[in-house]
């Protein structure tokens, strides 16, 4: 396990938007019929998800969190060294949605930019990544943007997917800070097992798969130009190798459960938090449930949760939280911090999208 | 039929809307149609929540017969003839 461990580095603020546009899960009883929904729903927890608009993209959400972030904590944007965007639903196929997002906010070309792409680990990755770039160097502040449109990479017939996902964009904003507590945090990743989440066909590898749907061995209708899910074997990863990594992390860090005042376990469905808890032997009551009213979001859900669990407390106290994302890759990793509630801003709903972007080829 | 068989039974006519007649030896992941794998994770969080108790990896994936679940279910402690 890569190991981090960072000193004088300190979360100034977090936020969270979701789209507007509500859809209760008990509206896909026409499609999946109601036996289908409701096992769902007593598997999952997943009793609505918000999803965008045609027009709305991931980016849109990640700048209407951000923008707010930087405003209301009163961020000179000239101070932000740093600017990492994670999703996997670019703007644009070239070049980076990130530079987008940099125009947008007002950065400066003093600015690190660039995307990454990762799925539901893609927050404690990238807030790792942007920790040790500030680590390394004389930056004052860096961004971390996580934003996915997951509702729009399900085929609408997949009966396992179409009515998992939810819509988010989240932004973090780290800042140099002399004696804030240390953060810790571990990656770890497997590629053996890059075909266990996938959309097999529209990339490079094969752009010429016929646009037709087929039956898969888990009886879902799939498309191979969307998300493809081996759910067996996300399942066993989930329950596996992730309170395996936990643990290894305890006995690196020599932590224990009982240390930590909440618990941000990427919320995959509700059954595996619940099994995470199990294994991990952590308190129900510190462990936040966010996916019954936005599904699962990807990698935003652990922002989203600190938002939805602390957004609006007035508490300038330091809580110390757990964070874990798991999954398409396979990757997970652990981030483990100190959070001011007071940092922490409410969910914001928005149907806001960028016009501009809509680019008049002839015009390039 | 003690207590504990029948509120499993119940929870196979339930996700399954199979008659109790129909659970048999028979009943397996494979022969029986509606059990895919939304049907499947739903029966092992019912039994979860109906016994208190929660299944190892291994079992939650080869939970694959009405009968192979009750011998599961015994190695966790709760007794089918009660």
């Amino acid at each position: 396990m890569p190991y981090f461990n960072f000193s004088d580095i300190a979360i100034r603020g977090i936020s969270v938007a979701v789209p507007k546009q509500v859809v209760d899960i008990k509206s896909y009883i026409p499609k999946f019929g109601e036996e289908n929904v409701y096992k769902f729903m007593a598997f999952t927890g997943i009793e609505k998800t918000h999803v965008t608009r045609e027009e709305q993209t991931a980016s849109d959400l990640g700048f209407e969190a951000a923008d707010r972030l930087l405003r209301e904590k009163n961020i000179d944007r000239a101070s932000v060294g740093a600017l990492i965007f994670v999703t996997q639903s670019p703007d644009y196929k070239r070049p980076a949605t990130s530079f987008v997002l940099q125009h947008r906010l007002g950065l400066s070309q003093d600015c690190a930019v660039f995307d990454v792409n990762l799925g539901c680990s893609g927050f404690v990755c990238a807030f790792q990544t942007a920790c040790s770039m500030m680590s390394s160097s004389d930056m004052k502040m860096a961004l971390v943007i996580v934003a996915e449109t997951s509702s729009k990479a399900m085929w609408p017939n997949d009966k396992s997917s179409a009515m998992l996902f939810g819509d988010c964009g989240a932004a973090v904003l780290i800042e140099r800070s002399e004696n804030a507590p240390q953060i810790k945090g571990g990656i770890w990743s497997d590629g053996d097992r890059y075909r266990a989440i996938i959309i097999p066909a529209g990339g490079a590898r094969d752009n010429s798969a016929p646009h037709e749907p087929f039956v898969g061995r888990d009886e879902c209708e799939h498309m191979p130009y969307y998300q493809i899910m081996n759910g067996a074997d996300v399942f066993q990863f989930s329950i596996s190798d992730v309170p395996k990594a936990a643990k290894a992390f305890f006995d690196k860090t020599g932590a224990a459960a009982s240390d930590y005042d909440l618990f941000a376990i990427h919320q995959a469905n509700w059954y595996i938090v619940k099994q995470l808890i199990n294994k991990l032997k952590l308190a129900k009551e510190k462990v936040h449930r966010s996916l019954d009213r936005y599904g699962n979001t990807g990698g935003m859900s652990i922002p989203l949760t600190l938002c939805d669990a602390l957004g609006g407390v007035q508490d300038s106290s330091l809580m110390h939280v757990f964070m874990m994302g798991f999954g398409i890759g396979l990757s997970w990793g652990i981030v483990d911090a100190f959070i001011s509630p007071d940092a922490v801003l409410p969910v914001l709903e928005t149907d806001a999208y960028y016009k501009d972007g809509i680019i008049d080829y002839t015009d390039i | 039929m003690g207590e504990n068989l029948r509120k499993y039974n119940e929870v196979f006519m339930n996700i399954f809307g199979a008659a109790e007649s129909e659970l048999n030896e028979s009943f397996t992941f494979e022969s029986v149609h509606k059990w895919d794998s939304l049907a499947h994770m739903a029966l092992i969080s019912r039994l979860e929540d109906i016994f208190d108790v929660m299944f190892e990896t291994e079992d939650v994936l080869h939970y694959g017969s009405y009968l192979n679940g009750i011998k599961i279910l015994e190695r966790y402690g709760v007794d089918m003839k009660a």
